[in-house]
């Protein structure tokens, strides 16, 4: 009993609290766990992490209330870009979206998930809160296979499973939004309370939307994604070196033409891949793809 | 080895808390027969259902209530209230009526959403509505994964 209040006790204390606090709660958190036996101190570490990582603010939405941020940052990216809508690329993409989930952290999300494809020649991709993820024609055409269109959804499935897009909304807006629905007035439509609990909806949205397309997230953040990118190409059997090619396509366009739209966001391909190959030294080569995949990926994507 | 019976007897009193993930946290939870991506598919269970987590494994729980079978962890919440209401409204659950509660407190949901729709309507909320609707049928994903050999996914 006394291990148990310790635990939450050392849990509770990672969860809040300064970094220093935080650093040291973990380590404390982590040995708890350990000890008891039920996981070894690399898994102990990996679930305190993901106590430490999704704020409690994030942690308090519901799945209902993710889907609802989720639709509307889509209707305000469909807003600044065109949907393409072509059947074989839509419905190739997925498919293989996923298969790639499948084997993903967060397989099931409130609606699932649905991958769109955006006309512009623009190279970029988003993932909107709950799983509408959003690639664009220009990012297409880069991927010269279908394993390189697996590493672009894999890292934009990454951040929905992380929460990324709801992490870029500022914590005050959530607890206002949560301290409101206390409020019997909340409720009905029109009150006072209910234009309040709108208005930061909309700051919400802002918040990620502003992230997710004009400034990008932290470099840690994408880091984060593209290391649980890789655990799920390596899940799937995909494997991760593509995104590595990827990336590497990337830094070549970047020289070729200079500045496009997803180093805005993004930092540069070079500084990636160097971390991704520091964090995994050993990552199996890139193999050929086979052909049943690549007489697939010309026929959907060929033209695109 | 004192130390261990212990331990042992800590586990079994931290079971029942640790297993005990409460609600459906999507739309359908869809209960398989095996704890697998494409495990066949016994039944699909509403939002927000209660169910009662037997045993987690690799992910998967299996649940005995409402009824029997495999759900991929990321299908259930740990939440022990509804997730239709606000914290802390659980308790007083049952003081309200049933249609009051399935309204009452869901924060950013649809009403709010077409408060802000009213205000935005440049926004392309009938995009969103055709993309919540392209969806790929799990048999085809299941060959697309077998025909492409990414064996793992099974």
């Amino acid at each position: 009993m006394r291990i148990r209040t310790m635990i939450a006790g050392a849990l509770l204390f990672a969860a809040t609290g300064c970094v220093e606090a935080q650093e040291f709660g973990k380590q404390v958190s982590a040995n708890l766990l350990a000890a008891t036996g039920v996981v070894s101190h690399e898994q102990a570490s990996s679930l305190i992490d993901a106590t430490v990582k999704i704020s409690e603010a994030v942690q308090e939405l519901t799945p209902e209330q993710e889907h609802y941020i989720g639709r509307t940052v889509g209707a305000t990216i469909l807003q600044a870009y065109p949907m393409h809508e072509a059947q074989p690329a839509t419905h190739y993409l997925n498919l293989l979206g996923q298969t790639l989930v499948k084997v993903s952290g967060a397989t099931e999300t409130f609606s699932g998930y649905h991958f769109v494809v955006l006309d512009t020649p623009e190279i970029n991709a988003f993932a909107a809160p709950g799983g509408f993820v959003f690639v664009t024609r220009g990012m297409l055409r880069l991927c010269d296979s279908e394993e390189m269109v697996a590493a672009v959804l894999a890292h934009e499935i990454a951040h929905v499973e992380l929460k990324h897009g709801l992490q870029a909304i500022k914590t005050s807006r959530l607890t206002s939004a949560t301290a409101l629905l206390a409020v019997e007035g909340a409720k009905s439509a029109g009150s006072p309370e209910f234009r309040q609990l709108t208005s930061l909806f909309g700051e919400s949205i802002q918040d990620a939307v502003t992230t997710l397309v004009d400034k990008g997230y932290s470099r840690s953040t994408e880091l984060e994604a593209d290391r649980t990118a890789v655990k799920i190409l390596e899940r799937s059997g995909y494997a991760a070196a593509p995104l590595l090619t990827l990336l590497e396509a990337m830094e070549r366009t970047n020289q070729e033409q200079g500045g496009f739209a997803f180093l805005k966001t993004h930092p540069a391909p070079a500084d990636r891949l160097a971390e991704l190959r520091a964090g995994q030294p050993d990552m199996p080569g890139l193999v050929p793809s086979p052909d049943s995949r690549r007489k697939r990926f010309t026929a959907a994507l060929g033209n695109v | 080895m004192r130390y261990r019976i212990m331990l042992l007897a800590l586990l079994v009193v931290l079971a029942p808390v640790d297993l005990r993930a409460e609600r459906i946290a999507v739309r359908e939870g869809v209960l398989r027969q095996s704890p697998s991506p494409f495990g066949a598919i016994k039944k699909k269970i509403p939002y927000d259902t209660a169910v009662t987590v037997e045993k987690k494994q690799d992910g998967w729980f299996f649940i005995t209530a409402p009824a029997s079978g495999w759900l991929h962890g990321s299908a259930v919440s740990e939440s022990k209230q509804s997730l239709r209401m606000a914290p802390g409204k659980a308790s007083r659950a049952g003081a309200v009526a049933d249609n009051e509660v399935a309204l009452a407190g869901k924060g950013f949901d649809k009403n709010v959403e077409a408060a802000y729709r009213k205000e935005h309507g440049q926004l392309r909320y009938d995009l969103m509505d055709r993309v919540e609707k392209i969806t790929v049928p799990e048999a085809e994903v299941k060959k697309f994964s077998e025909a492409g050999g990414t064996g793992r996914a099974r």
